[in-house]
C-alpha cells in the first residue's frame, strides 16, 4: 500500500499560482480598450492538467462607468461572480512537464455568465527549476456567452474578446497540520 | 426666440459637459466612505458556504465590507499589492486583498502574522465544485484596499 501511495504521489505534481494575470481586449474600427485582472488562481499539473478562476469583479477598467456597466450589465457579476476554466493540455500529445519551454495547445470548458462552452488556447509553458511560467491567450464570443452587446455600444464594443493570460506558478505546498 | 435658443443651447451643454465628467471619471482606487458590513472572514466564509449562492451574491458582492485577520503573506508590487491571510475555519480558504500602488506606502510596515484591519470591495467567494478539482480551496477575493488604523 506504501509502495502504490509513493507512485500516485510521485505521478502528478500540482503547481499553484504565484503571481498571476489576466487582461482583456476589446477592438472596433472607433474604440480600444482592456481591463486587468491580477486577481486569477491558477493550478496546473505535470501531466499538463489546468484550471483557472477568476473573480470577474476583479477586472480593473480605468473608466468608472465602464466598470459598473461592466460589472452590472454585461456580466452581471453579483448572479456570476467568478469565471472558470478546467481542460489539459492536447498539443503535445502525453504532455509532460520538463525543463525548458514547450509551446503548447489547451482546451476544456469555460464557463462563464452561467454558460459552460469548450474554448482552446495557445501558449508557452516554462519551467525553470521549481518554478513555472505559463502565458497565451484565445478569443472569445460574447455572444457564446449570452453577454448582449446593446445596439448603442455595437460599435463601441467588440463581439470577439481577446483574452491573454501570464502566470507564475509554484509546487503546492503540503497542508498544515 | 433667441433667447430660448440661447437657453437651449446652455443645457445641451451643460449635459454634455456633464456626460463626458460621467465618461471620463476614473475608476475608484480604494473603496472608502463607509462599510456597508463590518464582521469577520470567518463570518463571511461560513456564511458563503452555507448560504444559497445567489443570496449571498447579491447580498455581499460588490459592497464594501471592513474585516480583520492575521497576514499570511504580503507582495508589495508596483502594479498590484496583495496581503493574504489566514483563516480560522475547518476548510482550507485563501483570502486575498489586493490594494492599489498607492496604497504601498501604508503596506510597507506590514509583515507576516501581524493582525490588520482592511476595508476592500468584496468580489466573491468561489467554492470548488468537485473534491477533486485542483482549485480545491476556498478563495475570497477582495479588492480596492486600504488598511484602517
Amino acid at each position: 500500500m506504501a509502495s502504490i501511495f509513493f507512485v500516485g504521489a510521485a505521478s502528478s505534481q500540482v503547481y499553484k499560482s504565484t503571481d498571476a494575470h489576466i487582461r482583456f481586449v476589446s477592438k472596433t474600427d472607433f474604440e480600444e480598450f482592456e481591463a486587468v485582472n491580477h486577481q486569477p488562481t491558477i493550478a496546473f499539473t505535470n501531466k499538463g492538467k489546468v484550471q483557472f478562476r477568476v473573480p470577474v469583479n476583479s477586472f480593473e477598467f480605468e473608466k468608472k462607468l465602464m466598470q459598473t456597466h461592466f460589472q452590472e450589465n454585461y456580466m452581471e457579476s453579483s448572479k456570476y461572480p467568478n469565471a472558470d476554466f478546467k481542460g489539459s493540455v492536447i498539443e503535445p500529445e502525453n504532455f509532460n512537464l520538463k525543463e525548458g519551454v514547450q509551446k503548447v495547445k489547451v482546451s476544456g470548458i469555460m464557463k462563464m455568465h452561467g454558460v459552460e462552452k469548450e474554448i482552446s488556447a495557445t501558449g508557452t509553458i516554462q519551467k525553470n527549476k521549481n518554478e513555472v511560467v505559463m502565458s497565451g491567450n484565445f478569443d472569445v464570443l460574447l455572444s457564446d456567452y449570452k453577454i448582449a452587446i446593446p445596439k448603442n455600444n455595437i460599435n463601441q464594443i467588440s463581439n470577439t474578446i481577446t483574452i491573454h493570460f501570464e502566470a507564475k506558478l509554484e509546487p503546492k505546498k503540503a497542508k498544515k497540520k | 426666440m433667441k433667447k430660448v435658443g440661447l437657453i437651449v443651447l446652455i443645457l445641451v451643454a451643460i449635459a454634455g459637459i456633464t456626460g463626458l465628467f460621467f465618461w471620463f471619471q476614473p475608476t475608484a482606487k480604494i473603496a472608502d466612505g463607509n462599510a456597508d458590513f463590518t464582521l469577520s472572514i470567518e463570518d463571511l466564509v461560513n456564511e458563503g458556504i452555507e448560504t444559497n449562492d445567489s443570496l449571498f451574491n447579491s447580498k455581499y458582492v460588490d459592497k464594501v465590507i471592513q474585516f480583520s485577520g492575521d497576514v499570511s503573506s504580503i507582495k508589495i508590487d508596483d502594479s498590484q499589492s496583495e496581503i493574504k491571510l489566514d483563516v480560522n475555519t475547518d476548510e482550507t480558504v485563501i483570502v486575498r486583498a489586493a490594494f492599489d500602488p498607492s496604497q504601498n506606502n501604508d503596506l510597507q510596515n506590514i509583515k507576516e502574522r501581524d493582525s490588520v484591519t482592511c476595508q476592500c470591495k468584496f468580489n466573491g467567494i468561489s467554492l470548488p465544485d468537485d473534491p477533486d478539482d485542483l482549485l480545491s480551496e476556498i478563495i475570497v477575493s477582495f479588492s480596492r484596499c486600504s488598511i484602517k488604523k
